[in-house]
């Protein structure tokens, strides 16, 4: 792929996340004109908090609910995503996706476990539930690659059948402690499907730093990432430090994944499909193939954020339902298409 | 320049090197030779730190391989293994890059010099015109051509060659190994390459080195290696050869 060709997949995605964005924030079940929007928005840089009256809903609607979801949801779909195709190029498993290796089971139930022992109220409390979720998703990943090792090779189909014990193991554990969970049950529950019930800002800025490190760290391991595609063997005569470079990428993609699911819930799907698209657009340079899926899973998780809000408004749909309405039709096409495959 | 010291090594508990001794110099080519289970593969994975030696020394350099990093080692040593494994969706030209690993920085930044390295190592191995081709859309020749641009352009002085030419035909063993021996001839360097065909080992090698059952049978220059009483007995198969001018064995085939 010359650098020019790349430029025009980077501005294309961008520019869909830019218009992903816009449309999430213009619609919802609240109806808000487009010239208030414009205003507040408007309004907020140029004179601060001089707002007529009448649109304090509309403003409150606006960047208090609809601007962090929007930012939150963009952030989860590029964290899925992107480690989506790390695990994949780690495991060299074109099925590995976050959900299906079961760390993003064991990152819910990370942080529901944080939520239990107690309901997020003050900043710190919110910084609990990502590291939390980090511990889960770091004991699922490490189970599910002892499970499905048989001496140096792990076999792609063992793999997710580990993967979906841990993840039925983890989510049997969440379901007893919501048990136990009392007045937040409700709320829980959706989160555990991927709702996004927690609002405003704070969840935002308490996942937002481990996202952006999760994300980085695995950009700086792309070249790497490369090179290991020839199997570990072989990447180790080519000079490089396999079992090192392995072990950040695990620490670094669970990372991602938990810190997006911590407050997003378990969002599946994300993580198989952006890259496995990306792939056959872009072909398997992971320099290019990690950044270009962060933006197409920005994309992907908001456009279906915005049909989960919409399309039965004002009831809302959890976004995971939407993604898994997309994801399994689409897992069984890959897992069919299997022998003339994009590895 | 490469001295291998009383190496054994096991595989499961199970010793498939026992005591294996030799040295190779600057600019030579050594065949390994020897029947299927003798260690050939194995001893070029223990001289590539794929495996770990019961006991014994790898000195290459005045280096003990054994204190080398993976990094270091991969200057001293580039392999082309037996499995050609190449992923999908990378183009030749990035395949070849990768050779360059050794010498990059962690995010793989190469400098012009390294693209020049790598189109050089293109040009020699025939493969210049494929250079933004998908390479696991190629053919097997052409594939195994790219494996060894890469091992050129990892630049080292000893190359390691686990039988590169089985699976290819008549035209593409002839090709391969040509290209191996003049890039080699003309850049001194040393190398190690397990083959099956005794003819090939006979024509292109400058010593031979036959394996029996994880210990050298026999060592040195091919006519001395290659008779038809060391083969016959090695392969527990009755062995001709056929004599050309003067005294140099020409053809080694099973008896019929």
């Amino acid at each position: 792929m010359s650098t020019h060709a790349s430029w025009k997949w980077f501005l294309f995605l961008f520019a869909g996340v830019v218009l992903a964005a816009a449309l999430s924030i213009i619609l919802g079940s609240v109806h808000i004109p487009f010239k208030d929007i414009s205003s507040i928005f408007m309004g907020r840089v140029e004179s601060g908090s001089t707002l007529p009256a009448t649109s304090n809903k509309f403003t409150s609607i606006l960047l208090d609910l609809r601007l962090p979801r929007t930012i939150l949801v963009l952030l989860v779909g590029a964290a899925l995503a992107t480690s989506g195709g790390a695990y994949q190029g780690l495991f060299q498993n074109p099925l590995a996706d976050p959900y299906l290796i079961g760390v993003a089971s064991g990152a819910g139930l990370g942080s529901i476990l944080a939520m239990t022992i107690q309901w997020p109220q003050d900043m710190l409390g919110y910084f609990a539930v990502p590291v939390s979720a980090f511990f889960g998703s770091i004991l699922a990943v490490s189970l599910v690659y002892s499970l499905s090792r048989v001496g140096k090779t792990i076999h792609n189909t063992t793999l997710i059948l580990a993967g979906v014990a841990v993840s039925s193991l983890s989510n049997a554990l969440t379901s007893f402690l919501l048990i136990n969970a009392g007045g937040e049950l409700r709320r829980a529950i959706v989160w555990m499907m991927g709702g996004s019930t927690l609002i405003g800002w704070k969840p935002v800025i308490a996942s937002t730093p481990f996202i952006l490190l999760g994300i980085g760290l695995l950009y700086s391991t792309a070249y790497q990432l490369n090179v290991l595609q020839f199997g570990d063997e072989e990447a180790q005569q080519m000079g490089v430090p396999v079992r090192k470079v392995r072990m950040l990428i695990i620490l670094a993609a669970s990372l991602t994944t938990a810190a997006a699911v911590a407050f997003a819930g378990t969002i599946a799907f994300v993580g198989l499909v952006v890259p496995h698209i990306l792939r056959r657009l872009v072909g398997n340079d992971y320099r290019l193939l990690l950044p270009l899926s962060a933006l197409g899973g920005a994309i992907f998780l908001c456009v279906s954020d915005i049909l989960a809000r919409t399309l039965l408004s004002p009831q809302e749909i959890p976004v995971g339902v939407i993604t898994i309405l997309f994801g399994a039709p689409f897992f069984l096409f890959i897992l069919r298409n299997t022998k003339r495959k994009m590895w | 320049m490469l001295r291998v010291e009383n190496l054994s090594v096991s595989l499961n508990k199970e010793p498939i090197l026992k005591t294996v001794s030799f040295e190779l110099h600057k600019g030579k080519i050594l065949g390994l030779i020897g029947p299927n289970g003798a260690g050939k593969t194995t001893l070029i994975r223990v001289i590539n730190g794929s495996l770990n030696m019961d006991q014994g020394k790898v000195i290459f350099r005045k280096h003990d391989l054994a204190d080398l990093s993976v990094q270091e080692r991969a200057k001293f040593i580039a392999t082309v293994p037996q499995n050609r494994t190449i992923p999908a969706g990378f183009q030749v030209r990035q395949i070849v890059l990768m050779g360059r690993t050794p010498y990059l920085n962690w995010f793989g930044r190469c400098s012009k010099e390294d693209a020049r390295i790598a189109e050089n190592a293109m040009r020699r191995t025939n493969t210049l015109h494929l250079a933004d081709v998908m390479a696991d859309e190629l053919s097997g020749g052409e594939q195994q051509r790219v494996i060894l641009a890469r091992a050129f352009a990892q630049n080292t002085p000893l190359m390691l060659l686990d039988e590169p030419t089985t699976h290819l035909d008549i035209r593409f063993q002839m090709e391969f190994l040509d290209l191996l021996l003049e890039h080699v001839k003309e850049e001194k360097k040393s190398v190690i390459i397990a083959m099956h065909d005794l003819n090939q080992a006979m024509r292109f090698c400058d010593e031979v080195l036959l394996l029996s059952q994880g210990r050298i049978y026999a060592d040195g220059k091919p006519q001395e290696v290659l008779t038809e009483k060391k083969l016959s007995s090695v392969y527990q198969y009755p062995i001709k050869i056929t004599r050309g001018n003067g005294d140099t064995p020409r053809y080694i085939y099973p008896k019929l």
